[in-house]
């Protein structure tokens, strides 16, 4: 059964900028001895150059610039600052860089410290921000260090999928049996076997039933995928905004997130890195749609998930937001879409808090780990926290990571992480990487 | 096998009048690149040959960076220096410089980012840079270390000067941020093909 990809967060500040990643950790980080990114959703933040960056954060103040996206989006804004920077150092003169676009994006100077960065965001006007040459720094530094820790998969590189039949018609199909045969039975009661016909008008209730399901198919041909979802790569490709949006705001895809686990500490289970347990529909709809026996509501729930998952029509078709399939939304990058909160996915703040928790407990982490200088392998543990955010207990889960497991800048037993406090203990499985990364997981529910 | 040299630049054609206002002409050399680099961050910050040696002890690099006669002589081949001695570079001693540099603008950068807000800021309220404190003795350093040293340039202004040390000021940055060495390595290719 395919695997459950794990989504995780990653977050860089420099300065008067920070910058978040989210995406699924792909199984190719076990070889780059980096963490591989699919699927993933950048946002973006600038300060003004009086506020600290970790304190603006924290506190949402001086915020002047905001803007999220995906990876075709976070690729080109990191190729124009990139080329933009070079140009500006390879120039002779202050002002000699001159300006650099790509698409309907640019940077250009303004004066000699200046630099007016215009994103270019269908089908909203184009953001459009003058920085200072400090800001401009920060942005490239915070864009370079997500470039030399991380490998983003390009969202055109991943596999498609063979579109799968989705499984939920096969029980809707078993439901329109089920109907049509109490309405022969019935018929059969009422009249003579021999006068009864089927005719198009008489499994109404049952074709609606049905032909709720072509719309959101249709729109989501991944639907099916949802449940296989498990494994990244058989999750299928959304189709990706057209190559000519430069930085689209997220306005689409599913409310549903991948940190809809996350949102029920109870239902953590120690996970095995990467490649986790697959799992199937069924514990899927544990998480409290059952598809079985009730096609309508179903149906139902499928068209507003349809409508949820499609907020715009020309949106790009994103796995599917199943409510019976929150673990395909495990799977589906779709909390960054939080970062553009709309009415319509009221339904990812729970998720979104629980990768604000990760991304917490990833921060502080990071802030302690140092890794030892003769560290080849990343160190595994499987911690558990309390409520308050007290380590009850740091496990590891092999070898090397048993050896390195009392080294003092690993979270032991019996120290309280600050600002992770939770309603629930937790346990999560958190990755100390010899870079001087962390990578938590959250468990599948 | 005899590493590459960048002894060609020695033989480039005559850079030519500046193309305008302000255009750092002394740029266009690598070696002389590498050399003002060290100098910007000498103006800045103070520090000095032993700074840049225990850099390259720190960096893996002290087999090229010896000694202060050994960073001398490197420094010495930039085409803007009189003086004799050999006027080669090769390739892993520029690396080394390279390194060095972006090694100290990241420990430096606290004041070189003060210093860049001060620019702006002086800048955006139409004052010459010099007036402000710290980019005042900044200009005035690396303006004395330049006329000092570059012997081999009698033809820069003191408005040249200036304008090179602030375009300096800027690249370091850059270069102090994360990816700086490679962001330098690049500029000093990028300007030696012209």
């Amino acid at each position: 059964m395919a695997a459950i990809a794990t989504v995780t967060s990653y977050e860089y500040a420099a300065g008067t900028c920070t910058l978040r990643l989210v995406g699924e950790l792909s199984p190719l980080s076990q070889v780059t001895g980096r963490p591989v990114l699919g699927r993933s959703r950048f946002s973006l933040q600038m300060y003004g150059e009086e506020a600290d960056a970790a304190i603006a954060a924290a506190t949402n103040q001086a915020v002047i610039f905001d803007v999220s996206g995906r990876e075709p989006q976070f690729s080109a804004l990191a190729g124009l600052v990139q080329t933009y920077v070079q140009r500006h150092l390879n120039a002779d003169a202050l002002t000699a860089g001159g300006a650099v676009s790509q698409g309907d994006s640019a940077i250009q100077p303004v004066g000699l410290t200046r630099h007016r960065l215009t994103l270019a965001t269908p089908p909203e006007p184009p953001k459009i921000v003058e920085l200072s040459t400090l800001q401009l720094a920060d942005l490239a530094d915070a864009l370079e260090q997500a470039d030399g820790n991380l490998q983003i998969i390009p969202d055109h590189a991943l596999p498609k999928t063979r579109w799968v039949r989705p499984k939920l018609p096969l029980w809707i199909g078993s439901i329109a049996a089920v109907g049509i045969a109490a309405l022969l039975g019935n018929q059969l009661l009422t009249t003579a076997p021999s006068s009864v016909v089927l005719s198009p008008s008489e499994p109404q209730t049952t074709n609606e039933s049905t032909r709720q399901l072509p719309p959101s198919s249709s729109q989501q041909p991944t639907q099916g995928d949802a449940p296989a979802v498990d494994s990244p790569a058989a999750e299928s490709v959304e189709s990706p905004s057209a190559a000519g949006e430069a930085l689209p705001t997220p306005t689409t895809t599913a409310p549903t997130t991948p940190a809809a686990p996350a949102t029920r500490p109870t239902d953590v289970t120690p996970k095995t890195s990467p490649p986790p347990s697959a799992t199937s529909p069924a514990p899927a709809t544990s998480n409290g749609t059952s598809p079985a026996p009730d096609a309508p509501p179903q149906a139902e729930a499928r068209a507003g998930g349809a409508q949820l998952a499609r907020p715009d029509s020309n949106t790009a078709a994103e796995p599917a937001p199943v409510p019976t399939s929150p673990s395909a939304d495990r799977s589906a990058p779709d909390t960054p879409e939080a970062f553009e909160a709309s009415p319509e996915i009221a339904a990812t703040r729970a998720p979104d808090a629980a990768l604000d928790w990760v991304a917490a407990l990833r921060q502080a982490l990071q802030q302690q780990w140092r890794s030892p200088a003769n560290l080849a392998a990343p160190l595994r543990y499987r911690i558990t926290l309390e409520p308050d955010g007290t380590v009850e207990t740091l496990e590891p889960l092999d070898d090397l990571s048993a050896t390195y497991q009392d080294n003092p800048t690993l979270p032991q037993p019996g120290t309280t992480i600050p600002g992770i406090a939770r309603d629930e203990s937790t346990t999560v499985e958190v990755q100390f990487l010899p870079t001087g990364e962390v990578v938590v997981e959250l468990p599948d529910s | 096998m005899e590493p590459s040299s960048l002894s060609a630049s020695n033989s480039e054609p005559n850079p030519g009048p500046p193309q305008g206002p302000t255009t750092p002409r002394q740029l266009s050399s690598i070696k002389a690149q590498l050399d003002l680099v060290l100098l910007a961050l000498e103006a800045l910050t103070g520090l000095g040959s032993d700074a840049m040696l225990a850099a390259a002890d720190a960096l893996g690099v002290s087999d090229l960076l010896s000694d202060r006669v050994n960073l001398w002589r490197l420094r010495q081949a930039s085409p803007l220096r009189k003086g004799q001695g050999r006027k080669k570079l090769d390739v892993d001693e520029a690396r080394a410089l390279v390194l060095v540099s972006c090694h100290l603008a990241i420990a430096h950068r606290d004041p070189i980012r003060q210093a860049v807000a001060r620019l702006e800021k002086a800048l955006e309220q139409g004052q010459p840079p010099h007036r402000t404190a710290q980019l005042g003795d900044y200009l005035d350093a690396f303006s004395n270390a330049y006329q000092d040293r570059m012997e081999g340039d009698q033809t820069a202004t003191t408005n040249e000067i200036n304008t090179l040390g602030l375009k300096l000021l800027v690249d370091l940055l850059f270069y102090s941020g994360s990816g700086g060495s490679r962001k330098l390595w690049l500029a000093l290719l990028e300007r030696a093909e012209k």
